[in-house]
């Protein structure tokens, strides 16, 4: 069940989503999906190359994460603006977590929204992989 | 590798359009993709989730790796800086997109390192009947 607009209060945390560990072949799997062939993502020999120590996560997967933990509190289609600024490197092995707070709660273009602030961190070592900043619409209570 | 340098005159240019077209099992790949329900499993209707607009510039348009090599940049001399969505109209299997794209700036940045220089791409999409669906602006670093 997602929420609605009635139910939420600034300073509320979405619930928190665990991803991973993340395995070698994911990479591949998602480089195929969205069509990013960078080899620095799925070539150990050229990330070796370019000074990376290894093959790199998307981190528009990392992303596709913090946006799997918001729809599935603010429900399908409800996302308004995503941005997010990429910190921190995700290699194979790492685990990571989602997390975010709702700032602000507002209407505009005739929608109840909710905006907050968003990260995802290493499991293991709470290293900073992304932060970014997200708006989206919320349902209204039924009356 | 050696350094790549972007030349200033790129700021402000248009790149080709594309149009994509929206399919059942490139949003069920990119979903298993990310850990979701494989939706032919579970009989859920399909949801766009909100990062699957990074496929179009790679199955719709050229890719980074060919728009990268119109500025002069190797696609393994960048990194994604920061992503932003801002969505106008929900999307679903089926639409069309079109994009227009243009390169809305070229800057460094002095760091204790060195120098970085960053390149943004911001991109319009409309869909099959003219409105707005999204725009996207991606800011990548070139690792000179």
């Amino acid at each position: 069940m997602t929420v609605c607009f009635e139910d939420v209060t600034v300073g509320d945390d979405v619930p928190k989503l665990d991803k991973g560990p993340i395995m070698d072949i994911e990479l591949v799997r998602y480089a195929g999906a969205v069509g990013d062939f960078n080899p620095i993502h799925t070539v150990p020999k050229v990330a070796q190359f370019v000074g990376l120590e290894g093959i790199i996560a998307h981190g528009m997967m990392i992303m596709a994460y913090a946006g799997q933990m918001l729809t599935a509190w603010a429900g399908p289609n409800s996302m308004r603006r995503f941005k997010a600024r990429f910190s921190g490197m995700t290699r194979p092995g790492e685990a990571v977590v989602c997390q975010a707070s709702v700032l602000e709660l507002f209407e505009e273009d005739g929608e109840a929204r909710a905006s907050g602030r968003f990260t995802v961190k290493g499991k293991d070592d709470a290293s900073l992989k992304l932060k970014g900043e997200f708006t989206v619409a919320l349902p209204r209570r039924s009356r | 590798m050696g350094a790549d340098v972007v030349d200033l005159a790129h700021k402000g240019k248009k790149l080709p359009s594309f149009s994509y077209t929206i399919e059942f099992q490139k949003v069920r790949e990119f979903l298993i993709a990310i850990g979701e329900p494989d939706p032919v499993l579970t009989g859920e209707p399909v949801v766009i989730p909100p990062t699957f607009a990074a496929t179009f510039p790679f199955w719709g348009g050229e890719g980074w790796e060919a728009t990268f090599e119109r500025i002069g940049v190797q696609v393994w001399n960048i990194l994604h800086a920061e992503q932003e969505y801002e969505y106008f109209l929900p999307l679903k299997v089926g639409d069309t997109v079109t994009s227009d794209t243009h390169i809305a700036d070229i800057y460094t940045k002095k760091l204790s390192g060195g120098e970085l220089e960053f390149v943004l791409f911001e991109t319009e999409y409309t869909n099959q009947d003219g409105h707005r669906v999204l725009i996207d602006r991606s800011l990548v670093i070139v690792r000179g």
